[in-house]
């Protein structure tokens, strides 16, 4: 079998590299993306200035103010990361149809029909890089991962940054691996490296010298997998983001600027929150039957890389299939109040799930449901115009405002994921 | 540091093969030349598209928004060291 040709390309330090090209002024200093500072954020993307006081992704604006007191925060402006993500995607398919968007910085080209017609596969990354400079900013700068499949060209994108370019060959592979920690293959995360490690397993090459009877003793079936990273096999296809995947729930979490002790104020909130699942599942013409709730409390159980909130959660049966912001409520509202939840709580979410087409449908004999269904269509017509919430349900009045945090982004890109949201008072 | 200003502004631009330049404005009876445009990205008000340009000279970085709708410009933010 002929080797694919993979490459990946990785934004570096993306969120904070794009401000620094909007902004000269920041260029050469440490900053730290977040969200609104009157909302609990954490930090979204730092410089590559910043990472060098040791400022990472995920720790507060406190802590990275500790480490590097000279810091400066830029609030995150989703449109331009976004824009910019749609830029390097569009010069990307210069190349080859076959994009995979992995995440809003990360994407896959599959370019082993097209690479002879570019000059061969480093000739093309060069280009892309080229490219991704004069289109999308002097300052914007990209790793490129070269390899025949997509676990080894994603290794191969982390390996040299910023601006790297890499190329693993079944010729290199295992000198690569000899050397790489586990952790920074894709697939072993947080959770497998201590286990790994306990076993004598630090690097890939470790992995790869680890019988599957181990492995799948520790692991389970998971065993397995682990042992195909080992040996850098990955037949994953890429998965063109035009390609419409198909869609398993839909769901919206909030946290909360502080800790929310009022059940009353949780509730508006698991209202207003079933009123943006119902309003994506009409937008992708799905019909769901399960409702599940989930919340954090404020109680800390353990910290290791992050802290580990008690979390809660249930879910329910509809008895029909529904699109309705309102039935989904009341199925949460349900939840929750049978939970008789006491403690303050900091986060919640809900998900929509067992999807399915609209049609065939059984109509209602009830009249009130034909008008049901023309006033959320005309709802989500006039919201669509003015803005998400111009007109609610008045329940839903004096609640918090929420709008699509940094986290959320690609998810017009990609369909299924849980958006992530940030609040401010309503005015 | 970054100060939110969103004024009304009055812009001298290039329209030039689909490309939109802006060169300078005047705010609060200053007018300021614009040496470099960093960034231009699109954004969305209700259904209006809006045009950010990041753009910056030897003193200071803004952020101007260009309604297409009301073609009207606004000065959005200023950052100065």
């Amino acid at each position: 079998m002929s080797k694919r040709l993979i490459l990946h390309i990785d934004m570096n330090s993306y969120f904070a590299t794009v401000e620094q090209q909007a902004n000269p002024f920041l260029r050469g200093k440490p900053i730290a993306v977040t969200g609104s500072p009157y909302t609990r954020t954490v930090v979204g993307a730092s410089s590559v200035e910043a990472k060098k006081f040791g400022v990472k992704t995920g720790m507060s604006f406190y802590e990275a103010e500790k480490l590097c007191p000279q810091i400066i925060r830029v609030i995150s402006d989703p449109d331009k990361y976004s824009e910019i993500t749609k830029r390097f995607i569009h010069i990307m398919e210069r190349y080859s149809p076959l994009v995979e968007v992995f995440s809003i910085d990360e994407a896959f080209l599959d370019i082993t029909d097209t690479a002879e017609r570019f000059g061969g596969a480093v000739a093309v990354a060069r280009k892309l890089k080229s490219e991704i400079r004069n289109q999308c900013g002097e300052w914007v700068s990209c790793s490129v991962g070269i390899s025949y499949n997509k676990l080894l060209a994603k290794l191969a994108g982390e390996i040299e940054k910023p601006d790297g370019l890499v190329v693993i060959t079944p010729g290199n592979k295992e000198a690569i691996f000899a050397r790489t920690p586990i952790e920074r293959a894709n697939g072993i995360g947080w959770g497998c490296t201590p286990r790994l490690n306990l076993m004598g397993v630090r690097t890939l090459g470790d992995l790869a010298e680890m019988s599957v009877g181990e492995l799948v003793q520790e692991f389970g079936s998971y065993g397995y997998k682990l042992k195909e990273i080992g040996l850098g096999i990955d037949e994953s296809p890429i998965r063109p983001y035009w390609e419409p995947e198909e869609l398993k729930s839909v769901g919206h979490q909030y946290t909360f600027p502080q800790d929310v002790s009022d059940s009353r104020v949780v509730e508006q909130m698991i209202f207003k929150l079933c009123e943006l699942v119902a309003r994506r599942a009409r937008q992708q013409e799905k019909l769901g039957r399960e409702v599940h709730l989930w919340w954090r409390s404020a109680k800390v159980l353990r910290v290791d890389h992050h802290k580990h909130f008690e979390s809660f959660g249930r879910q329910i049966s509809l008895p029909n299939h529904t699109q309705d912001g309102l039935a989904i409520f009341w199925a949460a509202q349900r939840i929750w109040q049978e939970a008789k939840f006491g403690e303050p709580v900091r986060l919640v979410g809900i998900v929509l799930r067992n999807l399915k087409d609209p049609l065939p449908q059984q109509l209602s004999l009830l009249p009130e449901s034909w008008t049901r269904g023309k006033v959320m269509a005309l709802v989500d017509k006039i919201n669509e115009k003015y803005g998400a919430f111009a007109i609610q349900q008045g329940a839903l009045l004096g609640s918090v405002r929420i709008k699509r945090n940094m986290n959320g982004y690609g998810s017009d890109l990609k369909a299924g994921k849980t958006d992530l949201l940030v609040g401010g008072l309503e005015s | 540091m970054f100060e939110w200003i969103d004024e009304p502004i009055k812009v001298l631009a290039s329209f030039d093969k689909g490309l939109v330049t802006p060169h300078k404005f005047s705010w609060r009876k200053r007018v300021i030349q614009i040496s470099n445009v960093n960034m231009i990205h699109r954004t969305r008000d209700g259904t209006v598209t809006c045009y950010i340009f990041s753009v910056s000279n030897g003193t200071a970085a803004y952020k101007l928004k260009f309604n297409v709708a009301t073609m009207k410009w606004t000065l959005e933010q200023v950052y100065n060291e």
